[in-house]
């Protein structure tokens, strides 16, 4: 991830992850750059696959629905 | 959540398979299975627990949820070309896909011909052509070529020998712009991978101005605490984002009792989180990319399940939303 979030005004936490892939979200973030690979080599802690399958099938819902909606 | 325990270890995902023209084709179903969690690894019966995941995408989701309009592709192991399982679906729009590892005898033969009279179209997976295979060939639609499983020439010559059949090439495990660019020089048809998800030159190029300004201000949005009217002037700072927010706002979606002209106005009816949420969302969708939908879509379904999977690793889900939607930044301002 290059240099151009540093100027940005997000916070440090989201920052580090996508830069160093370091910090409390970096986890989160393998999860979800894994997960739509099919992968189950990195899953989150405390959540289990049927919450899992819940979230993605939701997101993947929510996404198309809010695709036609800026369209 | 599945009449039985085995079925709560399967991973459910997907993954987008693109033509020539970098259109979606088809989206293929991912049933993976979390050995791992799994207590009694001895008892576990693979397709049982598979085709329940499939039973419950397709009858309680609802399918249309997970694929929109597109093809589906399913993995389908010889239990249940065999009829063991029933196939919780019509055939229409739907790839059935033969696994590898599958024997290739006159059983599995007949069964696929069924399948593919029934109007089901046939994928090979992960094909390696001989002699047995030519009978699965000649009803196949599509053969799934994984690149690394050959080496240059033996790729060459696959696409030669395939070519000769009425079939679709697909290249899968594609992973970089080079490879999908040297499969599309080689004859492929079909491409499924991540390589639209990762930046096609890497270098220190300064962000185009517009580009630059649609992070800022996406990032300015996100702020904890922030008011209606920095909102306000965020928003303002760019026509074309005031304009489309304006005209989203007053679409059908939101069915709004009246007509509204500002943002004052929709704030009343809809609260600051709303606007903020779609504010951001459309400046981030403004950023033109050449695959832009494909990606897009990504990017979003990232930012939502990670805000869904905030509290469980004790983050705040503004936070979890902005990490998955910047996750795909790079390619996004390539």
């Amino acid at each position: 991830m290059p240099e151009l979030l540093n100027d940005l005004p997000i916070s440090n936490n989201i920052k580090s992850a996508l830069q160093e892939a370091e910090g409390p979200l970096d986890k989160l973030l393998m999860f979800v750059r894994t997960h739509e690979r099919g992968s189950l080599t990195i899953m989150p802690n405390s959540s289990s696959v049927p919450d899992i399958n819940q979230a993605f099938v939701t997101a993947t819902d929510w996404a198309a629905t809010t695709l036609e909606t800026i369209n | 959540m599945y009449p039985d325990s085995s079925a709560d270890s399967i991973l459910l995902a997907r993954q987008p398979i693109f033509d020539n023209d970098l259109s979606l084709f088809a989206y293929e179903l991912l049933f993976r299975n979390n050995h791992v969690n799994q207590a009694n690894i001895e008892e576990f019966d693979d397709d049982h627990a598979t085709s329940q995941v499939i039973n419950h995408t397709f009858l309680e989701f609802g399918i249309n949820r997970v694929l929109g309009d597109k093809h589906d592709v399913l993995d389908v192991t010889r239990a249940f070309l065999a009829g063991e399982f029933p196939l919780p679906f019509k055939s229409k729009d739907i790839v059935l896909e033969i696994l590898e590892d599958i024997e290739i005898d006159d059983e599995v033969i007949k069964a696929v011909k069924e399948l593919s009279e029934q109007g089901f179209t046939i994928a090979l997976d992960d094909f390696i052509y001989h002699e047995n295979s030519k009978p699965l060939v000649d009803v196949a639609n599509i053969i799934k070529i994984v690149l690394l499983t050959l080496s240059e020439q033996g790729l060459i010559d696959h696409v030669d020998i395939l070519k000769q059949f009425d079939v679709k090439l697909l290249a899968e495990k594609i992973d970089t712009d080079a490879q999908y660019q040297q499969c599309k020089q080689l004859g492929f048809d079909l491409y499924q991978g991540y390589f639209f998800c990762k930046p096609t030159i890497i270098d220190d190029e300064p962000l185009p101005d517009n580009k630059a300004a649609a992070l800022q201000i996406i990032s300015e949005l996100q702020r904890p605490n922030i008011s209606f009217t920095e909102v306000e002037n965020l928003v303002k700072q760019d026509t074309s984002l005031s304009y489309k927010l304006l005209r989203c706002l007053n679409s059908a979606a939101f069915a709004l009792p009246k007509h509204v002209n500002s943002l004052k106005q929709a704030v009343f009816y809809l609260g600051l989180d709303a606007i903020r949420s779609w504010a951001i969302i459309i400046a981030f969708s403004s950023v033109e990319s050449p695959i832009s939908g494909a990606l897009l879509n990504t990017a979003l379904i990232r930012a939502k399940i990670a805000e869904f999977l905030a509290e469980p690793v004790d983050c705040e889900p503004e936070n979890t939303f902005i990490l998955g939607l910047f996750s795909s930044v790079d390619a996004f301002f390539n």
